[in-house]
């Protein structure tokens, strides 16, 4: 009961916020055209539905490509991919991120001082030069890139998981459980896990928009997996195919501005639940 | 004490360019396919000619020993030979690229605190108020847009259509220069769009932390005596508020070139500037393996380098500080 | 204020750029990755640089004829065991020394010597190779090699007086060029330009062109904006960007020349997976692949139907162009029906799904892997879309070239993990090249035939004794007879042969002719210097 009172103070505090709601709306409307897409799109995501580089019609919104294949249907289809890298990768740094953070900073001494050294190289080492290194060997796929971007990835959510983890450690309730006998492991999920879930949460949204973000510039540079077009690929197809030369705007202009409209809506969304759940702690 | 300081931080970058040595040493052993193939086979020559490549490039000896001898070449400088152009030394390529890179990405870093420092003021004393919005979002956007397309898009308006600046490249091959500073335009005029959009990139993060900062600043005591003492607003703005941020925008400087080095591969391959990023890219084009591996230790060292100067600048900069030994 | 002064100094200065109106610019889309080494030279992008600087022994041509250059004849003898060369006495090198026969007889035991892609095709074929007199160089052949003069004419000379004391010629960069040819090397950066003036005492003729700057773009936008501009005159290959020719055709100081190519587009099975060994299953894949679709789509048009028997129409004088594919003639509904029926004769049932099982009660589903080439990706998935009319699963792969080809060719080495490839090579027009693909003696894992898995006693047998065939009408009919077997065996699947398209702006220099010439393996319609040779500016 408790707990529900909590949460629905803080969707307030959440809801007041012009540019949370607004951003929480365009993921929405996202994940509903990804969910949808086989309704809301006119051809499929491979087919030659016209000639290649028709302008923006009637009949095909956003034109077409250099093979004829409408760009609004690629599109539309492309967010399935791109959302779907985003939320593995930060998914995936979630967990790795959460997990070491919990256990340098719960357990200390040398385990920590280990996790934290490792955790400063990743965070020094330029990120997107290691991450091209890596896929260059794997070769093309979704996978390569979520593998890549969850190495660089979690660091920085480790360390701010540790300074919180410490911070909270020491806290009375947790001496109190530790007295009347309760496990490493319990006190761990019972008390621990709950104090930094606001962190973990908002890290979590704003890695969505990096991994977006880092999906797109790394099938960019042509390390994305052709045959699962996401709106990275279709950008690198674009300028390999000469659209701008060919004055295919339509073609350049929407994967950019989706790539742009969902990490905003990301960013968005984890600044603001960022002030609401750091604020809220600060006051407990 | 400083000494003893120094060392301890050179000693820390030299540890960060070891682990980078070793995980390029790493990566090519740890991924799927025989290292053979990876780093001989750029030469497509006959196998007796590959067995021979095998033997030069050391492949056939124990991984200790392999490790070892690279670590020896690497600390001569000596990262290999290029497979694209083969038998070119990764070396030398980086060498004729890092210049272009360090242009650009330096120009960049100062736009950036630039660009940064006046719009953060300008959100700080305004705070709350439409300007703040209106520069926040606008910053906000120019950090989620991916930066390789705002580089197409400025490509496309002022190379394209426009024809103002060109359209790649970094100086005018072949040109008979009437004078230095014919030359200097040349190049400068080249470095334009690179620069223009990293910065677009990258100068959200400055614009955030002064606003901080100085909305904090701000309330203090002795900005409030100099209003009351009647000085004008901008002499306040500038004189004493502004002072105090910069020790966050140095902090946050050794950040901003790890940033800057991804940022560069992105800018140089849209613009087809020949600097490292864009060596970078044409490694991964042509699977170059060494020069590809050969950039990231470039990238490396420039950010530990970056790093590492920072560092020494902030303690210049703030006496305060008393680093524990 | 003084910003805008700055501005205005930096826009004034740039404008205050001399260039030369006597300056041919050319567009190239990588770096040659021989750099000035024309030992290693192999690919299109090698001699065109380093065609300006050195110079063939002849010019094969892509219609068979071959252009005398620095040899200015030959003849072999009535044992038809000896090559003798005659060289043009008026050859020199750019250093003033004269170009002799012991030249020759250098590079070519130097390319023998350590394998180099240049000139080594003819090392099983030739004994011995003698100076004779200061213009004359004899090669002794091991035993009968058709192609001699195509194959090896092409190979690009060196001066003997510097690469002998060159320790390790594998290794060397050239940085100072010494060649024959009609320029000079005034400065090359790897990965950025070359900049060549002309050979003032160049010994065939006066060259018109003062200059040639090759001009690196790894971004063909911008290329193609540069060219658009005038800042280039010539981009000598635009194959794989044909989106981008209609602009270009619209500019009227602006020539698109599309030229057919010796280019065949295929899709290869593993022969050692079941059932691409099965000669009746390739047939009946022939004729559902859609190639129709793959040269509309994939290659935009730019292109022709494939031959069935290998060898590109282009190819005038050994292609069998009776052999024109089968599927041709039908409706795609017809095709597919026919393909389907095929199928069901050889009893691959349909099961689950409506897939067909093959041999051993699995599902056949097959991976076709290609490289990132996106005309590449593109034919792979329209083959994937006529598999599904078949009855047959399949997903497309994409890998980089250099992993893929790696993983197939050093297969020995690994499993044998690939299934399908959609491929593209460019070939020599002699036929000694498709025998040697398909043929190879001894077997090398580059090879076609190899690295498929594919034997058959008949075709190979024939395909080896056309490469020794002195007789030319004999040979001939070797070739046009193996392409009928090859046609019904169909080791490969072809799919299209591409143009090879390329464009140049008519308003500064005059003089573009069109020899397509082939050497070093390629194809330079306009690029070689038998081309720039003829080209001058315009006043």
């Amino acid at each position: 009961m408790k707990r529900q009172e909590k949460w629905l103070r803080l969707w307030r505090r959440f809801s007041r916020r012009k540019t949370a709601v607004f951003g929480l709306c365009v993921v929405g409307v996202f994940i509903v055209a990804t969910l949808l897409a086989p309704v809301i799109v006119p051809y499929g995501p491979s087919d030659r539905a016209g000639e290649p580089f028709e302008a923006p019609s009637s009949s095909h919104w956003l034109g077409t490509n250099d093979i004829g294949v409408d760009v609004f249907s690629e599109l539309v289809y492309a967010s399935r991919i791109s959302l779907l890298v985003g939320l593995v990768a930060a998914g995936v740094i979630v967990l790795v991120g959460t997990t070491v953070g919990l256990i340098a900073g719960y357990f200390g001494g040398y385990v920590d001082e280990a996790l934290m050294r490792v955790t400063d190289l990743v965070l020094i080492l330029p990120r997107l030069p290691l991450m091209i290194v890596m896929a260059a060997y794997l070769g093309p796929s979704i996978w390569t890139i979520v593998l890549v971007y969850s190495v660089v990835g979690w660091a920085s959510l480790a360390r701010q998981i540790r300074a919180q983890v410490l911070s909270i450690r020491e806290s009375s309730f947790i001496e109190a459980s530790r007295a009347l006998g309760a496990g490493k492991g319990q006190i761990i999920t019972d008390h621990v896990l709950p104090n930094v879930i606001g962190i973990v949460l908002a890290n979590g949204v704003m890695e969505i928009m990096f991994a977006i973000l880092a999906e797109s510039g790394l099938s960019f540079l042509g390390l994305g997996d052709p045959t699962h077009k996401s709106w990275g690929v279709m950008l690198y197809f674009a300028q390999l195919q000469g659209a701008f030369l060919r004055g295919a705007w339509w073609w350049i202009f929407p994967p950019g501005l989706c790539i742009a409209a969902l990490a905003c809506a990301f960013n968005f969304v984890g600044t603001a639940l960022n002030d609401v759940l750091s604020f809220s702690e600060a006051r407990q | 004490m400083s000494g003893h300081w120094l060392i301890r931080r050179i000693a820390t970058s030299a540890l960060v360019l070891f682990v980078a040595l070793a995980v390029n040493f790493a990566i090519p052993r740890l991924m799927p396919g025989s290292p053979v193939d990876l780093l001989a086979g750029g030469a497509k020559l006959s196998t007796e000619a590959r067995e021979a490549l095998v033997t030069r490039f050391g492949l056939d000896a124990s991984l200790g020993e392999q490790f070892w001898r690279y670590l020896l070449g690497a600390a001569q400088g000596d990262l290999g030979l290029s497979f694209a152009y083969f038998p070119r030394p990764v070396r030398e390529l980086v060498a004729q690229a890092l210049p272009w890179t360090l242009l650009v990405i330096l120009s960049s870093l100062v736009l950036q605190v630039l660009i940064g420092y006046f719009a953060g003021v300008a959100s700080a004393w305004n705070a709350g108020s439409r300007t703040d919005t209106v520069l926040s979002t606008v910053s906000l956007v120019f950090f989620s847009t991916p930066l390789f397309w705002v580089a197409m898009v400025l490509l496309y308006v002022f190379g394209f259509q426009l024809g103002w600046l060109p359209l790649g490249g970094a100086y005018t091959i072949g040109a008979a220069y009437t004078s230095l500073f014919a030359r200097v335009g040349d190049i400068v005029s080249h470095a334009v769009l690179p620069v223009v959009s990293l910065t677009l990139a990258q100068y959200a993060a400055y614009q955030l932390i002064l606003r901080n900062n100085l909305i904090g600043v701000r309330k203090e005591q002795y900005v409030l005596i100099a209003e009351a003492k009647g000085l004008s607003d901008a002499k306040v703005k500038h004189k004493h508020a502004a002072r105090n941020a910069l020790l966050p925008v140095v902090t946050f400087l050794g950040l901003s070139f790890a940033m800057s080095v991804g940022g560069a591969v992105f800018v140089e391959s849209v613009f087809s500037y020949p600097g490292i990023g864009k060596l970078m890219y044409d490694s991964v084009v042509s699977r170059d393996y060494p020069t590809l591996q050969g950039c990231f230790l470039v990238f490396a060292l420039v950010v530990v380098a970056g790093n590492f100067l920072v560092d020494v600048a902030y303690r210049f900069l703030d006496p305060r500080i008393q680093y524990a030994s | 204020m003084r910003w805008r002064a700055l501005w205005l100094g930096v826009v004034l200065a740039a404008g205050c750029i001399e260039s030369n109106p006597n300056r041919l610019n050319i567009g190239w889309s990588e770096s040659p990755q021989a750099g000035m080494n024309p030992f290693l030279a192999r690919n299109e992008g090698d001699y065109l640089f380093l065609g300006l600087v050195y110079e063939p022994l002849c010019m094969p041509m892509l219609d068979g004829s071959i252009e005398p250059w620095l040899a200015k004849s030959w003849d072999l003898d009535e044992a038809q065991k000896q090559w003798t060369l005659h060289l043009d006495e008026r050859a020199t090198w750019s250093d003033g020394e004269p170009l002799t026969a012991e030249d020759v007889k250098f590079t070519f035991e130097a390319a023998y010597e350590n394998d180099f892609a240049l000139g080594s095709t003819s090392k099983a074929f030739v004994e011995s190779i003698e100076a004779v007199d200061a213009h004359t160089v004899r090669f002794q052949m091991k035993g009968d090699f058709a192609a001699f003069l195509p194959i090896a004419g092409g190979t690009l000379i060196m001066p003997e007086h510097i690469w002998s004391r060159v320790e390790d010629i594998a290794l060397e960069q050239n940085p100072v060029p010494v060649g024959s040819g009609p320029f000079v090397v005034r400065e090359f950066q790897p990965r950025a330009f070359l900049h060549a003036v002309r050979n003032e005492s160049y010994w065939r003729k006066d060259v018109d062109i003062e200059e040639i700057v090759i001009r690196v773009f790894m971004n063909l936008e911008a290329e193609v904006a540069a060219f658009k501009a005038g800042e280039l005159d010539l981009m000598p290959d635009l194959s794989g960007s044909e989106s981008l020719i209609p602009p270009l055709e619209e500019d009227d100081n602006i020539e698109v020349l599309i030229d057919r190519a010796p280019h065949v587009l295929y899709l290869a099975a593993n022969h050692r997976i079941a059932p691409w060994g099965d000669r009746e299953f390739r047939q009946a894949i022939d004729l559902a692949v859609n190639k129709r679709a793959v040269l509309e789509t994939s290659l935009a048009g730019y292109g022709e139907m494939p031959l069935m028997g290998y060898v590109p129409p282009v190819v005038t004088k050994w292609a069998n162009t009776a052999l024109t594919w089968r599927g041709a003639e039908m409706s795609d509904g017809e095709r597919i029906e026919t393909a389907n029926a095929l199928l069901d004769d050889l009893n691959f049932l349909r099961g689950k799904d409506s897939v067909r099982i093959g041999p051993e009660g699995e599902p056949l589903s097959f991976t076709i892997s290609t490289i990132t080439y996106p005309s590449y990706i593109r034919a792979a998935e329209l083959i994937k879309e006529s598999f599904a009319e078949i009855g047959i699963d399949a997903r497309v792969s994409v890998s980089d070239p250099e992993s893929l080809y790696g993983g197939i060719v050093f297969s020995g080495k690994r499993p044998l993990d690939w299934d399908l490839l959609v491929h593209g090579s460019m070939m020599n027009p002699d036929p000694d090249h498709f025998a040697r693909e398909f043929a190879p003696e001894p077997p090398n894992p580059w090879d076609n035939a190899v690295a498929i898995g594919w034997e058959n006693e008949e075709i190979q047998s024939l395909l080896r004794a056309s490469r020794k065939e002195m007789d030319a009408a004999r040979r001939l009919e070797m070739v046009m007879r193996v392409q009928e077997l090859f046609a019904e065996e169909l080791p490969v699947i072809t799919l299209a042969h591409r143009t090879h398209p390329a464009a140049y702006r008519t308003d500064k220099f005059t003089g573009w002719t069109h020899h397509p010439v082939h050497y070093g393996g390629m194809v330079h319609p306009l690029g070689s210097i038998i081309n720039l040779l003829s080209v001058e500016p315009k006043e």
